[in-house]
């Protein structure tokens, strides 16, 4: 398994990251919890405070009701005239519409007044009712509050009854329709969507926004948090279902007075919704934060790692072999001094390979040149040493053959010369003789002659071939002169103009001469170096002869130049150049592809022998076949003397 | 969040482009248009107090009997074949139209008490698809006499005016009868659902003399209110009646409860059952108020002095 290895710059971010990460995350959390429990402790403050204001509410209306009550409970009320108390509860219906009827029970607790406003009234019945709740409650308590009773199991009603001031006082006992505190449930605002309902004691409902439950007699004795204020438990505030099955944020406070349980419930998204708001708030600058020390964090690892990575690039591109690469880093801390040895360290390292390259580059070229040098010695030698040999060879040839063809040229001579004593001795014996034998001898004279004309002919031939060959072994008996090279060229070039068109009269060539003047007098054996451009000019007419076309234009250019040290003559015709395969061949001494008897296969091998051996220069070939033929000749100016070979 | 939440979903209930047609309201009655006049508007005040606007978000089909009970299933026919969301029954269409057991909701507002008329088992627990107002008239007409006595003491004869068409008729009879026998009173009963038996109930009690006159509250009654009222102001008779309207019409006294108050609550219901709620999950409601008002012209009138008892109990007296 492989880890993919992160860049310094990815370490460094996700380091810096991290660590503010983590110091936010901490951070937040930890306050995003006190901002949660600030929040969620006030929203339960606040719930509370909304319940005791409803409680007091609630308890307010009836308070209301025993003060509006209490005009009938003054201390005199008991002696005032029957009339004057009925009016008195008529006020009090006016004044009280939560108030359906209403009782005055004298000291012994019996019926003196009863005034409803739907059952007929009653004065002075008698009835007594002195072992009832309402009167003995009031009596012993002042103020009584009778349980919550569901007229036709619809309307939620209660007694409050209130003992008169006074010795031995009576009661006056009201019967409340608690649908009319409907009007002060409904007022109570819990937040915007909140709500307060009453219950008593055993969990029945007595008020609630909707009417309609309470007319239905509603038991929500079962809701959690009704069971949890009936038990009077400690915690006045939780989270429930309300009646609506909605998450409420239960409060309740108790009016122990009357029995009754007040709730305030708010939608637990509207009651938390600070608690919320906190928590987003810090979620949102948390966010911000890990935003912003991402940014930080890439920043600062870019400032750090951009340096270090232009260095690395630079180390890589300077190990690459790139030495002209500067590392581009202008900090001046650590990593820019760095840069700064790494850059002083590359330029020292171009310095010296610089100068080593060069060292290198010269020597080889000098190498190079010494080879060179060595391969052209070694291919003269080699070259010399052939022709050379082959050169003695001929020559001890034609020593050997030179004497018997002297004899031979010699007696054929001689019996040339017998031949005339003959003729002379047999004019003597003219008479003598025979005519016809005469005749028949003077013919065979005749064809004696003849033959001895031949054999001299031949001779002769052979002669000048041995001569030449003899050439070969020449120990430069000729003299060194110093001549007009171009004026001997020039000379030379006619005398071969001439014999070529001796030789053929219609022989016809044109000639062009590009004779630098610079070249002026060069020492050399003029004799033997008028044979090779004789011969090289023989050559070149006979090249062009060979090749014959329509519009064809035989040509012939001889140049003389002067070079460093040298002079270099160079022949070129237009004729029909030298195939590969003869081309090695030439120098070689009785090569040629003349017909038999045309030419001797000497020439250019004693052309060689002269420029290479007696003048110590060089001769080469540059032929294209069917096009041209360019021979040049490279004479040292002032040449070493060198022997010729024997 | 509950911001954000509400501005989301804004734009996906903005564009109601396809918006359906309103729910359909049915009213039905017995009575004629004209006995019903101060009612209406209340019904149509409480719907628009709950965002339900006529020909808006509502639409509300009326039909009026006509003072004949034998149309009511016709045009509750016709109604449920509108067809209707929720039907608002009224007065003496109440009885026949919860018996047919329209597939509808109803909810009633009716003078008599359901539960005696047979129509509920409980006021607190209506039977299915069915919900309303009860006024409770029967036990306040034992009131009523009580009041017209404490207006004269001398009461002796006492004369009643009843609709025998309208439901809850006799308990009402029978409450009246009760409080007359309490007080010492010769009570005679009159009937009348037409114009000719009005006018010979008319010539009955002028020729029995009666001290007093209570008149049942029903639509027949509230319709002829001021020619019953014209009538008792003729004989110098003190008039009772339960509602408001008569006293208004020249009767001395009305005691019932706040009818424009019950009709304005029927809104309640209508919008809580477009809500989606079921009729008998709500509780047959009874009035939160009841009202004297006395007539001091009517009273002086016949030469009359209202008791002061009688003035510091009334919520209205007119001058």
């Amino acid at each position: 398994m492989t880890r993919r290895a992160l860049s310094l710059a990815q370490r460094l971010t996700l380091a810096f990251l991290g660590l503010v990460t983590a110091v936010l995350l901490v951070n937040g959390s930890i306050s995003m919890w006190f901002a949660y429990h600030d929040a969620t402790a006030a929203a339960v403050r606040v719930e509370q405070e909304k319940a005791d204001a409803a409680a007091d509410r609630v308890a307010q209306f009836v308070t209301e009701l025993e003060q509006q009550i209490g005009w009938t409970t003054r201390a005199d009320w008991s002696r005032v005239p029957m009339e004057q108390r009925r009016y008195d509860f008529i006020r009090l219906l006016r004044q009280a519409p939560a108030i359906t009827e209403l009782l005055y029970l004298d000291g012994e607790g019996r019926e003196r007044l009863r005034l409803s406003r739907l059952e007929p009234d009653v004065t002075d019945s008698g009835n007594d009712f002195a072992a009832d709740p309402r009167f003995r409650g009031a009596r012993e308590h002042r103020a009584w509050y009778g349980p919550v009773t569901f007229r036709r199991g619809s309307e939620p009603y209660m007694t409050v009854a209130i003992a008169h001031a006074g010795r031995n006082a009576g009661v006056t006992a009201a019967e409340v329709n608690l649908k009319l505190i409907w009007e002060v449930i409904t007022s109570i605002r819990v937040g915007g969507t909140g709500y307060a309902f009453v219950t008593d004691t055993a969990g029945r409902l007595i008020a609630h926004p909707d009417m309609s439950l309470v007319l239905r007699e509603t038991d929500l004795s079962a809701l959690p948090q009704v069971a949890g204020a009936m038990a009077a438990l400690e915690e006045r505030v939780r989270t429930a279902r309300g009646v609506d099955g909605r998450s409420v944020l239960s409060a309740h406070a108790a009016i122990p007075r009357l029995g009754w349980i007040v709730f305030v419930e708010q939608p637990t998204a509207e009651a938390l919704a600070p608690v919320y708001t906190a928590a987003y708030q810090t979620l949102a600058l948390l966010g911000l934060g890990v935003v912003l020390a991402l940014l930080a964090g890439v920043v600062l690892a870019r400032r750090l790692t951009d340096p270090i990575r232009a260095l690395q690039a630079g180390a890589e591109r300077l190990g690459q072999g790139d030495l002209a690469q500067r590392i581009a880093v202008s900090s001046a801390d650590e990593i820019g001094t760095l840069a700064l040895r790494f850059n002083e360290m590359a330029a020292r390292i171009q310095d010296a390979q610089e100068t080593l390259e060069a060292k290198v580059a010269d020597r080889t070229r000098e190498l190079a040149q010494s080879l060179e040098d060595l391969r052209a010695a070694q291919d003269r030698l080699v070259q010399s040493e052939k022709l050379a040999s082959l050169g003695q060879l001929t020559a001890g040839i034609a020593h050997e053959i030179k004497n018997p063809l002297n004899f031979v040229n010699n007696f054929a001579d001689l019996s040339v010369e017998l031949i005339a004593e003959l003729r002379e001795a047999m004019g003597k014996a003219g008479a003598a003789l025979d005519p016809a034998l005469g005749a028949e001898i003077e013919e065979l004279c005749q064809m004696l002659r003849d033959n001895l004309g031949k054999i001299t002919a031949h001779g002769r031939r052979a002669d000048s071939i041995v001569r030449n060959m003899l050439a070969h072994s020449r120990d430069g008996t000729s003299e060194r002169l110093s001549v007009d090279f171009n004026a001997m060229v020039e000379e030379t070039l006619n005398l071969a103009w001439h014999g070529a068109r001796a030789e053929r009269p219609g022989f016809n060539v044109t000639l062009e001469k590009r004779l630098e003047p610079a070249v002026g007098q060069l020492d050399l054996y003029p004799q033997e170096f008028t044979r090779v451009l004789l011969n090289l000019f023989g050559n070149a007419f006979h090249a062009v002869q060979q090749k014959d076309g329509p519009g064809f234009q035989p040509h012939l250019r001889v140049t003389t130049a002067t070079r460093a040290g040298t002079v270099v003559v160079q022949v070129r015709d237009n004729g029909t150049g030298i195939p590969d395969a003869v081309r090695s061949h030439i120098f070689e001494p009785f090569f040629t592809t003349k017909p038999a008897g045309q030419g001797t296969g000497l020439g250019l091998s004693l052309s060689h022998d002269i420029v290479v051996q007696q003048h110590g220069g060089e001769i080469a070939v540059a032929t294209e076949p069917g096009a041209w033929t360019e021979f040049t000749i490279t004479l040292p100016r002032h040449a070493a003397v060198v022997e010729g070979a024997a | 969040m509950i911001a954000r939440r509400a501005l989301l979903a804004v734009p996906l209930a903005a564009p109601a482009l396809a918006q359906p047609a309103p729910p359909r309201i049915g009213w039905l009655t017995a009575q004629r248009e004209s006995s019903l006049a101060p009612f209406i508007p209340a019904l149509r005040a409480g719907l628009v107090e709950r965002n339900l606007v006529d020909g808006r978000d509502i639409r509300l089909d009326f039909r009026f009997g006509e003072d004949d009970a034998a149309r009511v299933p016709a045009l509750l026919d016709e109604l449920l074949r509108l067809p209707v969301r929720v039907l608002l029954v009224q007065g003496a269409a109440v009885a026949p139209v919860i018996r047919a057991r329209p597939p509808v909701p109803v909810v009633f507002v009716m003078s008599s008490d359901p539960v005696a008329a047979g129509l509920a088992e409980s006021l607190s627990r209506p039977p299915p698809g069915v919900t309303g107002i009860t006024f409770l008239s029967a036990e306040l007409n034992g009131k009523r006499v009580e009041l017209l006595r404490e207006l004269r003491p001398d009461l002796a004869r006492l004369a009643v005016l009843s609709n025998p068409a309208h439901p809850g008729e006799q308990r009402e009879r029978a409450e009246a009868a009760a409080a007359a026998a309490r007080l010492g009173l010769a009570a005679r009963f009159h009937q009348a659902r037409n114009w000719e038996q009005l006018e010979a109930a008319f010539a009955a009690i002028a020729q029995e003399g009666a001290q007093g006159l209570s008149v049942f509250a029903d639509g027949f009654a509230l319709q002829n209110r001021a020619v019953i009222a014209r009538f008792a102001a003729d004989q110098r008779v003190p008039l009772v009646s339960g509602w408001r309207a008569f006293a208004e019409a020249g009767a001395l006294l009305s005691y019932g409860p706040r009818l424009e108050e019950s009709y304005r609550r029927l809104a309640h219901f209508v919008a809580r059952i477009l809500r989606g709620a079921r009729p008998e999950e709500m509780p047959i409601e009874q009035p939160r108020h009841f009202e004297l008002v006395v007539n001091q012209r009517a009273a002086a009138a016949i030469g009359l002095d209202v008791p002061v008892a009688l003035l510091a109990r009334a919520d209205l007296v007119l001058e």
